[in-house]
């Protein structure tokens, strides 16, 4: 007589679980694979990984805060990935290593995140574990699990946040580690603060009773106030103002700018043309990242809001992502684009989560088990497709960077004498690399540079900090390149085939202030595959 | 299926009428210089191979029109409206015919008729395409070969719509979701394994006969792009041409949906609705969903569960009886 098997035990079951996230090891694998055979090393996809590993380096070896010479300054974005950064870079000694294994990991845990929120809102496992490979392998996240930047990390705290504000459990505690993990999201992505705050507004008006309400407005407070307060305080105490630097430098003409300077028709145009243009260029975005899914995610977000999944937090999760977005439109309406896909990865996670979840809506359509599985299957080799699609720009952004910015960075350690000064415009390897003391154009971590106005900056700031070289990309300082009297070329670095960079060329100027001239020949130091 | 019923022949008849007001409408509603260019400029580009991928691929319409020519030796822009005009009430009929599978005479017009009401949304081309009005006729044909479990003649119509247009591949995918939801055999799935390899042969030979030529094969960005309305110097339908799928397909997968709800639904209908879903899926990814006529497929893989939500009486009475009824 034959016995049915005995089902698995809760250890058995959740190894089991654990296997399908398998692919998403692999595929960030496949893109370093990629990278390494078109750059001939590793690296990162983006220069501003190197301003997060500069903080993160100068904050683990003991310099505090600093990003060059002695002053703290707040010009990192995402300040919770600098500290996680700094932690790693303690272990491991090496930056690189670090940002990319702390990346893969958070990479797979937002994908489980997804996973158990898919799996409230639908009861359906299957469906559920469909969503977290679907996640994870995005381009964006798996770009982001390897970047060496704070994707994965606000990815994995809004898709947390809401796993956990969402399922039902003791209530106090539950509300209060999803607001923790919102909170934390908002030092890992400042656009979360969106999130936070319809979140927190949502806990507030459901809680029943004057009492409720209180509590609820109180750990509100609380939370906000232990986690997002000492951030405001350092900016204050740093920069003099309540947001980072990189905020006042990378903002545009967006919502505070419109406001403070009383410009309202700015402000009606941002209102009416810059946020639902905001939401258009999101759902290109969703396009460009799920691919041939497109059509499903956006067939199961419009069933999603009208089924059973919205009254499990669906409509809570679409609200919140769309107000996010479309207040991203309000504040910098330049940053929403395809290409931009690492501020809104953290958006775009719960989006295709609910999307996917969606499918619920239609599983009594899909009658027996083999058709389901079929679905599902499909919906991964879609994702997989197009998470496999982003690895030759992927491979390509870490050969400019490489050959371009980390290049010259190593020749600025190796040709220019200790001591020297340099000012330049895109801060992240060339500091990094560079062992100088850098003056950053730009105003991210030289605050000084936003008080010149944009068209008169080179210059003007220059002669106010008067550095020793200049090492600027020419077309974005044209009052510098312009005076060959006064800043002379020493040396260049170029590619052919820029992708991702602000600029194909790079060069070194000498200036008036040039205190000691360039060593002609490279130092005696190796030159470093895997740096520090 | 029933004998065709005397009510059934008044709806034959009725088609005349209608496929004439479609055919107008198709024609008329092209702007003038447009109305002959299927006929001066499309067909003789793929009979000679120069109007280019993947037109020169899809080669049952314009040869078989070209053929109505030449046989009856009319003038070829009234040869051209009367072969559309055939076509059309070619559709309509078999709708009729395939619906009555299911449904009475009466439900099956009704159908019919509204589908016929829905067609106009396909007309979005500046051009009358030769192969919508086949590719319509051929997939409800083979639609309705699958439901009768008529494999020799499925067949047949399978061979000649995936020479009409690729995406009548879907009726293998169809026959194969029916069939081997109904029982798994050797014989189903060697014949589903045919079906597709019929389906395969067709497509590469096609690409081997005439030369191996690409296109742009993943429109995802076009056709997300074309859900913005157009420039105010077009006329307001044509601004919304991006949308006319939408607007096509909403309600009826809505209805089929709530169709679906019902108890004892046949397989295939049951059957039918994912695979509409997966076509959907395929038209958004490789073809510009802004040409709403490439969704012709939808309507009888949509119709019969549409049709349930209208026939399902409210006390829950099953299906069956309900149209017994």
């Amino acid at each position: 007589m034959q016995t049915a098997s005995p089902p698995p035990t809760a250890p058995e079951s959740r190894r089991r679980s654990l296997l399908w996230l398998l692919p998403l090891v692999l595929l960030p694998a496949f893109y370093e694979v990629s990278a390494f055979r078109l750059a001939g090393g590793l690296g990162f996809p983006l220069d501003d990984a190197w301003i997060h590993a500069q903080f993160a380096r100068n904050l683990a070896t003991g310099h505090g805060f600093t990003y060059t010479g002695t002053q703290w300054v707040a010009g990192s974005t995402a300040p919770a990935w600098t500290v996680l950064l700094a932690a790693g870079y303690f272990v491991v000694r090496s930056a690189l290593i670090a940002g990319k294994l702390l990346g893969l990991v958070l990479n797979v845990l937002t994908a489980v995140l997804t996973a158990r929120l898919v799996l409230h809102l639908t009861g359906v496992r299957g469906i559920a574990i469909t969503a977290g490979l679907v996640v994870g392998a995005l381009p964006a996240m798996t770009w982001g699990a390897l970047s060496g930047m704070e994707v994965p990390l606000a990815a994995a705290l809004v898709t947390g946040g809401f796993a956990v504000y969402l399922e039902p459990g003791p209530h106090l505690r539950r509300q209060a580690w999803a607001l923790v993990l919102l909170a934390l999201g908002v030092l890992a992505r400042p656009e979360t603060l969106v999130i936070f705050g319809i979140v927190s507004l949502h806990l507030v008006a459901t809680s029943g009773g004057v009492r409720g309400r209180t509590r609820a407005a109180g750990l509100v407070l609380l939370v906000g106030l232990s986690i997002l307060g000492p951030i405001v305080a350092f900016d204050l105490w740093t920069i003099g103002r309540p947001l980072p630097t990189t905020f006042y430098a990378k903002s545009g003409p967006g919502l505070l700018w419109a406001l403070s300077a009383g410009d309202g028709p700015q402000v009606a145009l941002l209102f009416t043309k810059h946020g639902p243009n905001a939401l258009w260029r999101f759902g290109e975005t969703m396009v460009e990242q799920v691919g041939p899914l497109a059509p499903v995610v956006f067939a199961g977000l419009v069933t999603a809001i009208a089924s059973p999944v919205r009254r499990r937090g669906g409509a809570l999760l679409a609200i919140s992502v769309l107000a996010a977005v479309f207040a991203m439109g309000l504040v910098a309406p330049q940053r929403v684009k395809p290409e931009n896909f690492r501020y809104t990865a953290q958006f775009l996670c719960p989006a295709v989560a609910l999307g996917v979840a969606g499918l619920a809506s239609w599983w009594r359509v899909f009658g027996p088990r083999w058709m389901r599985g079929a679905v599902l299957a499909a919906c991964v080799a879609s994702a997989a497709y197009a998470g496999v699609s982003g690895a030759p720009a992927y491979a390509l952004a870490v050969k400019n960077i490489n050959e371009l910015h980390v290049t010259l960075g190593e020749w600025i350690r190796d040709h220019l004498p200790p001591g020297s000064r340099i000012a330049v415009n895109d801060v992240g390897a060339l500091a990094y690399f560079g062992d100088h003391e850098v003056i950053d154009l730009e105003g991210l971590v030289s605050p000084g540079a936003l008080a010149v106005d944009r068209a008169h900056r080179g210059l003007g700031f220059t002669q106010q900090t008067q550095p020793d070289y200049v090492a600027i990309f020419p077309g974005w300082y044209p009052d510098i390149a312009a005076r060959p009297d006064l800043f002379r070329e020493v040396h260049r670095a170029s590619i052919t085939d820029n992708l991702v960079s602000a600029g194909s060329v790079i060069v070194v100027y000498s200036t008036p202030w040039t205190r000691y001239p360039p060593i002609p020949r490279a130092s005696e130091r190796p030159r470093r595959r895997w740096p520090a | 299926m029933a004998r065709l019923t005397r009510q059934d022949r008044f709806a034959l008849v009725l088609y005349v009428s209608v496929a004439i007001a479609i055919g107008f409408a198709d024609y008329r509603v092209r702007p003038g210089m447009q109305q002959d260019y299927g006929l001066v400029t499309y067909i003789p580009g793929v009979l000679d191979g120069s109007f280019g991928a993947p037109a020169i691929y899809r080669v049952l319409a314009p040869y078989t029109i070209d053929l109505f020519i030449r046989f009856t030796g009319i003038a070829p822009l009234v040869a051209f409206v009367i072969s559309r005009l055939l076509f059309i009430y070619a559709a309509l009929a078999t709708t009729h015919v395939y619906l009555r599978q299911w449904y009475s005479p009466a439900a099956s017009a009704g159908g019919t008729l509204g589908a016929a009401a829905l067609l106009p949304l396909t007309f979005t081309d500046g051009w009358a395409h030769p192969d919508s009005f086949p590719e319509l006729f051929l997939f409800t044909l083979g639609c309705a070969f699958v439901a009768r479990k008529r494999d020799l003649a499925f067949l047949v119509v399978l061979v000649l719509a995936v020479l009409n247009r690729e995406t009548a591949a879907f009726l293998a995918l169809l026959w194969a979701s029916f069939r081997l939801s109904e029982k798994v055999s050797p014989t189903t799935l060697w014949r589903a394994a045919a079906f597709a390899l019929v389906c395969v042969a067709i497509y590469t030979g096609m690409r081997w006969l005439r030369g191996m030529r690409h296109y742009d094969y993943v429109m995802l960005r076009e056709n997300w792009a074309n859900l913005k309305p157009a420039g105010p110097g077009y006329d307001p339908y044509r601004r919304v041409f991006g949308l006319f799928w939408l607007i096509l397909l909403a309600v009826p997968a809505w209805l089929a949906g709530k169709g679906l709800m019902a108890s004892d639904m046949p397989l295939f209908i049951r059957r039918a609705v994912p695979v509409a879903g997966l076509f959907l899926v395929t038209c958004w990814t490789i073809s510009r969903v802004i040409e709403a006529r490439i969704f012709l497929p939808m309507f009888p893989l949509l119709l019969p569960a549409v049709l349930a939500a209208f026939t399902t009486p409210r006390s829950g009475v099953s299906h069956a009886a309900a149209v017994r009824g």
